[in-house]
């Protein structure tokens, strides 16, 4: 079929819209399959080819329509675009702060400290103990997921070529110590148990290990009471597979509710505080760091995302998928570790000597200490369970 | 008779009316727009000009996802609903269930019947 007025078509629509010339090939390329479609099914009909060509074409409507409800969408996405631009330039800014913090030659130790969490509304534990030492009662079903994924913090060096999956999955079923299910919905995009896997890495926690591998498959895994299920990245982004998670970051809130410390952690701050802007509450400010520096498209929030927080009396809830989740860990442990550290050299220069002790469950090394942490307002419910307390109402 | 639905009857719903035809298999953009002249009895026509813009930003919205593919002889791009679609979908579409239900009860008494034959 001859294509000129076609092409004339896209032409007109393709400088109206100011495409690249990868975008008008897209756009150019399905519209001229519908096209040749509709061309096709009218000349079925009996039409003659000209005029099925003439009528394909009118049916299109005018091409400055149609380029003005493409411009609509375009701009949509150049408005995400800068948005996620100005998030990622103040994460780039606040990342600065906390690294020069971190590096600041009297700052005597960055990295993770032992950190207090809290998992799927009960009792948490730190990463360098048994799970059975948590300092309260937790439900089976909780224990079983922290023993996953101590499980999966297991430095390993994993090599298979051509393997197929359901060997690979036994494999690190055997190493983990753990149960692993291939759900149905792996199946449906493509990773069966016979799909060959080749995957070299060595010395990596098991945790990044099997996403990346399971990635390259287009699958990814979630820790369902303690067995881990191996689901579509599709899938993954669907709320059914979000696990809920706490972490303990009482001591970090009250750290951030600091204006010393606030004041140091970045410059944009300071600044907003020096111009008489009001401060944004410590749990905010949490809030507004998780959302804006762990994929900001991920949250209900700050994005198209399904992912919630919340801060209650100091536990940060997250409703995440396994992935940012795990990224959530790592920031608050670094974070508490950078701003923990200076919120205690500056209370111990403000601080009579005689009163200098420290009261840190964290530098205790008990989670939760002696004592109930949350007195009558426990935000875990009596029995370490968030219950009805639930801030997502799930 | 075929009377089109008027176009702000179908501004609100036309996001659903994608999103149910894509519910079962993947379409191409010709396929969508035949199979919602079909299921309306002629009464849905989308114009190109208006589809393809849509699909666009259902797209962006991360409610559809698409892919080129030439496994059929022909170089065309196939939509499938997303995780995050297939719930959008779920969602509309029991609230336009209750919509069409009120509104079935407000203006049932309206509607005029057809006669009876014969």
């Amino acid at each position: 079929m001859s294509n000129e007025e076609f092409e004339n078509y896209v032409a007109l629509m393709g400088k109206l819209l100011h495409l690249t010339s990868e975008q008008r090939d897209q756009i150019s390329g399905e519209l001229q399959d519908h096209m040749q479609m509709r061309v096709a099914d009218l000349m079925g009909e009996g039409i003659a080819k000209p005029d099925a060509i003439s009528q394909a074409l009118e049916e299109f409507g005018d091409a400055a329509a149609m380029a003005k409800n493409f411009q609509t969408v375009l701009e949509l996405k150049r408005r995400r675009w800068m948005m996620r631009f100005a998030t990622y330039s103040m994460a780039g800014t606040f990342l600065a702060a906390v690294l020069t913090m971190a590096m600041w030659p009297d700052n005597a130790r960055f990295g993770s400290p032992d950190k207090l969490l809290a998992q799927a509304g009960e009792a948490v534990e730190s990463g360098h103990h048994d799970s059975d030492d948590v300092g309260v009662e937790v439900s089976n079903a909780t224990l079983r997921t922290l023993r996953a994924e101590e499980a999966l913090r297991k430095v390993v060096s994993l090599e298979y070529s051509d393997i197929p999956f359901g060997v690979v999955k036994t494999d690190l079923a055997e190493i983990a110590g753990l149960n692993f299910l291939l759900h149905t919905s792996a199946m449906d995009d493509s990773l069966t148990l016979e799909e060959p896997i080749t995957f070299s890495l060595k010395e990596m926690p098991l945790n990044k290990a099997l996403g990346l591998m399971l990635e390259t498959k287009n699958a990814t895994y979630v820790i369902d009471e303690g067995v881990i299920v191996i689901i579509s990245l599709d899938d993954a982004e669907d709320a059914k597979w979000f696990r809920r998670k706490m972490y303990d970051c009482r001591e970090l809130v009250k750290a951030l509710a600091d204006y010393q410390v606030l004041q140091k952690l970045t410059e944009s701050i300071k600044s907003q505080v020096e111009k008489g802007k009001s401060v944004p509450s410590s749990e905010q400010t949490l809030l507004d760091l998780v959302q804006s520096l762990i994929q900001p498209e991920s949250w209900q929030d700050t994005g198209q995302g399904l992912g919630q927080v919340k801060v209650v009396n100091g536990i940060l809830v997250v409703l995440q998928t396994e992935e940012i989740l795990q990224e959530v860990e790592n920031f608050v442990a670094d974070l508490e570790g950078n701003v923990l550290q200076r919120h205690k050299r500056s209370a111990d220069v403000h601080r009579p000597s005689s009163n200098n002790v420290e009261h840190s469950n964290v530098a205790t090394g008990d989670p939760l200490g002696s004592e109930n942490p949350f007195g009558s307002e426990n935000p875990l419910g009596t029995d370490g369970r968030s219950g009805e307390r639930d801030p997502f109402g799930k | 008779m075929t009377e089109k639905f008027e176009s702000d009857l179908l501004r609100g719903s036309l996001d659903l009316m994608v999103l149910s035809v894509l519910a079962d298999e993947s379409q191409y953009g010709y396929s969508i727009q035949k199979r919602l002249n079909v299921a309306s009895l002629g009464k849905v026509k989308l114009p190109a000009g208006t589809l393809y813009p849509l699909l666009h930003r259902l797209e962006s919205d991360k409610l559809i996802k698409s892919k080129w593919d030439d496994s059929t002889g022909r170089k065309r791009k196939w939509y499938e609903l997303t995780a995050k679609g297939k719930k959008r979908l779920s969602a509309q579409a029991s609230q336009w269930q209750q919509y069409a239900a009120c509104m079935t009860s407000l203006i049932g008494n309206f509607v005029s019947k057809p006669e009876p034959s014969g």
